[in-house]
């Protein structure tokens, strides 16, 4: 070789190394500048270069990393090797996500890329790995993920809630559907109920049209709601006068008058109390409350035509009033001149005379007696029977009764004994020969009705606003079965038609309506076979001034 | 400074800058570069500095990779390093391990690092592209037992080497192997009156 060609040689030489060391320095330039982490990689795996943004993702500076397994700075440490091991075959595998274990221990997410490296003989001399960092992407991944998943549950709870309400709203349309058709059933029961109603209302009108009574009918605000021609011919009104009004303003009808007074504003029970209506006509009244199932609907007013009734009995008691009237002259003339048989008067009489006179004297005395009820029957039926009353002390009274009965009482052998007050009562205001017939008729009835050895205790007491009188026997006790006919005209109990004793029924009817002319009220407890005790009350004075304003 | 360690005198630089032999710059620059990781700009400057009062002014920032210096220089720049770091033995090993971490050109060869066996091979090939002295000759290699045996051949410059290449090469075996734990023993020396150094490299 000539020194030219050595020179020449020795410069291209020259040249080459200025060029490789030119491009070492770019190389280095390069990999500086590089943004992805990038490192070479022995075929075992080994860390043998790393640039300059390795150093910056991992933290480790090429001195604390280089020779050190990939494995060592990855969490996945079998996918890192499988990943190899893919590469050596493929040459290329993108996108493997890792977690890079930063040298301050912090675990950051890259992204990485494996390349193959290879001889001309395609042996295996090493591998490039390039990653970046993305943390952020994958913080930002994460959380828009999180999103989207509360996003997906919310959709998918609102999708459930909205299921479930297509559900609830089906079910609702069957159970609509369903009450659709119980409704179009319950509407045809309706129907035919309100046809059953309607033929029921009509009839009802019928009946209620041409009842023989008069019927008036109030609503639950007391106002007339229906009244029947019936009831429009006893007080000549029209019902389209009278309809839709308050029952106090009823009253400003004449006719109509006496029956709001007598029942009330508020519709009073009442129960067959007579009405006169103008001259000829009385109705006998009764209220009765409407209650259906514990409600009340209103009330009805019974209007029942008593004239006839009226006119018959009054009739009546004019025949036995006049009657009475007609038999009890004889029968006192009768008694008068049996008197003066029995007195000698007349002329001596035998024992045997005497006894025939004696007994016709008494039958005579008894039918005086009865004529005498009768009378006072026909008086209390006129409403006319209480005379005289004034104020007066009720005890001596009493006692005058019982001493007029002491005699016959020791005749049976019965105790009578007289209960006084212990305080002195109020006095009363009575008719005095009205109320000693009350008391002499319960204490006479006492007498007769209980067997001798027997007992009668007669007592007053001052009770809050009255005063009681009763009589106590221990006689035969009325039958349990008659006890609510005893005060009803010409009652007498079985068990005392069977003792054959005198009596004509009227005592207690008379007594009755005695008591009930004062005020007062009357009743009894009895046992048959035990005794009996007659009870009766009369309001002391204050209580009978305002009894008396009725009448 | 280690009160016990010593500073280069200028008859001992003289002395190893005597002995021929060149290496490529990219050896230098990588021990460089360590120095300049342990300890800053400023050790770079300290060594300038040591090496111009050596009476070796060299401008290091202008070395080339591919041009070739000599070995002395390299030597006594690991011996200023030792020097200016105060570094011990473990040092030196660790800076023999970084000249494979830290060579910019050692992706070039990492062709040699396919396998054990093929580095095995592959040794003298490796030593000529950057030694114009000298040479490396592979004596043993035991794939199953896991060891190599390796000798350097016409190599004396300075015993700190012997320590700068068992850091060597123990990086390049745990590179090639893969391996975490690897052994390294210096059998011969020609310090100690061998003819060559012998290193029994072993991996588990």
């Amino acid at each position: 070789m000539t020194n030219n060609n050595l020179d020449k040689i020795k410069k291209e030489l020259q040249k080459t190394k200025e060029d490789l060391n030119d491009i070492s320095s770019y190389l280095d330039d390069f990999s500086t500048f590089l943004p992805i982490a990038v490192c070479d990689l022995s075929p075992a795996g080994i860390i043998i270069h790393i640039n300059k943004s390795f150093e910056d993702v991992s933290g480790f500076s090429a001195l604390e990393i280089v020779g050190e397994h990939l494995t060592d700075i990855f969490l996945e440490k079998s996918k890192i090797n499988k990943i190899l091991n893919l590469t050596r075959r493929r040459e290329i595998v993108k996108n493997q996500e890792f977690t890079l274990l930063a040298k301050d221990k912090k675990e950051i997410i890259v992204n990485a890329f494996f390349s193959a490296r290879k001889s001309k003989e395609s042996n295996l001399t090493g591998y490039f790995l390039g990653m970046i960092d993305i943390s952020s992407l994958k913080e930002l991944q994460n959380e828009i993920e999180t999103k989207v998943k509360r996003k997906t549950k919310e959709l998918e709870s609102r999708t459930q809630e909205i299921a479930e309400s297509r559900t609830a709203l089906m079910n609702m349309l069957e159970d609509v559907e369903e009450s659709r058709k119980a409704l179009i059933n319950m509407l045809g029961d309706v129907e035919e109920e309100r046809g059953k109603a309607e033929e029921e209302k009509n009839k009802t009108l019928a009946v209620i049209t041409n009842f023989a009574d008069g019927l008036l009918v109030f609503d639950t605000e007391k106002k007339l709601s229906l009244i029947n021609p019936r009831a429009e011919d006893f007080f000549s009104v029209k019902s389209g006068d009278l309809v839709g009004r308050p029952i106090l303003e009823l009253s400003t009808f004449p006719t109509v008058e006496p029956v709001v007074k007598l029942v009330g504003g508020e519709i009073k029970g009442v129960f067959r109390k007579e009405v006169q209506i103008g001259e000829s006509l009385i109705l006998e009244v009764s209220t009765i409350p409407m209650i259906r199932e514990e409600e009340e609907l209103g009330a009805l007013i019974i209007l029942h035509d008593i004239t006839r009734e009226k006119m018959i009995e009054r009739m009546k008691t004019e025949f036995v009033s006049l009657s009475a009237h007609q038999l009890r002259t004889p029968l006192s003339a009768i008694k008068w001149t049996l008197r003066m048989l029995l007195d000698g008067d007349l002329g001596v009489i035998t024992d045997e005379q005497r006894d025939f006179i004696e007994k016709t004297y008494k039958s005579n005395e008894r039918m005086i007696s009865l004529i005498n009820d009768l009378l006072d029957v026909t008086r209390i039926d006129e409403g006319r029977y209480l005379y005289k009353p004034i104020l007066t002390d009720l005890e001596p009274i009493c006692q005058f009764v019982i001493n007029s009965c002491q005699e016959e009482a020791e005749r049976k052998k019965l105790k009578l004994k007289f209960k006084k007050p212990e305080e002195k009562l109020p006095k009363a205001i009575v008719d005095v020969e009205k109320i000693k017939l009350a008391i002499q008729n319960l204490l006479e009835n006492a007498i007769r009705y209980t067997k001798s050895g027997g007992e009668i205790l007669v007592s007053l007491r001052h009770l809050k606003k009255e005063i009681e009188f009763s009589v106590r026997d221990t006689g035969i006790g009325i039958p349990k079965n008659q006890q609510a006919r005893v005060f009803t005209k010409f009652f007498r109990a079985a068990n005392v038609i069977r003792m054959e004793t005198e009596g004509s029924g009227l005592g207690l009817f008379i007594t009755k309506n005695i008591i009930e002319a004062h005020g007062g009220k009357i009743w009894f407890e009895s046992e048959e076979g035990k005794g009996t005790t007659f009870y009766f009350t009369l309001p002391v004075k204050e209580e009978f001034g305002e009894f008396l304003k009725e009448f | 400074m280690n009160k016990n360690q010593q500073r280069i005198a200028k008859e001992e630089a003289d002395k190893l800058m005597a002995i021929p032999g060149n290496v490529k710059g990219a050896v230098i620059l990588a021990d460089l570069e360590y120095a300049h990781q342990k300890g800053g700009g400023k050790i770079i400057k300290e060594i300038k500095k040591r090496l111009k009062e050596l009476g070796y002014p060299v401008d290091i920032e202008e070395i080339k990779p591919m041009e070739k210096y000599p070995e002395a220089l390299s030597v006594l720049i690991i011996l200023l390093i030792k020097e200016v770091l105060n570094l011990a033995d473990e040092g030196i090993f660790e800076m023999g391990g970084a000249s494979i971490k830290l060579s910019p050109f050692i992706k070039i060869l990492t062709k040699y690092f396919v396998s054990p066996k093929k580095c095995f091979e592959q040794a003298p090939k490796y030593w000529e592209k950057y030694f114009d002295f000298g040479k490396i000759e592979p004596v043993e290699y035991n794939e199953k037992e896991g060891y190599t045996i390796l000798r350097i051949i016409d190599y004396r410059f300075h015993p700190i080497i012997c320590i700068f290449h068992k850091g060597y090469f123990t990086q390049v075996a745990r590179i090639v192997t893969g391996k975490k734990v690897i052994k390294i023993e210096e059998t011969k020396c020609v310090y100690r009156g061998d003819p060559y150094h012998e290193y029994f490299i072993s991996w588990k």
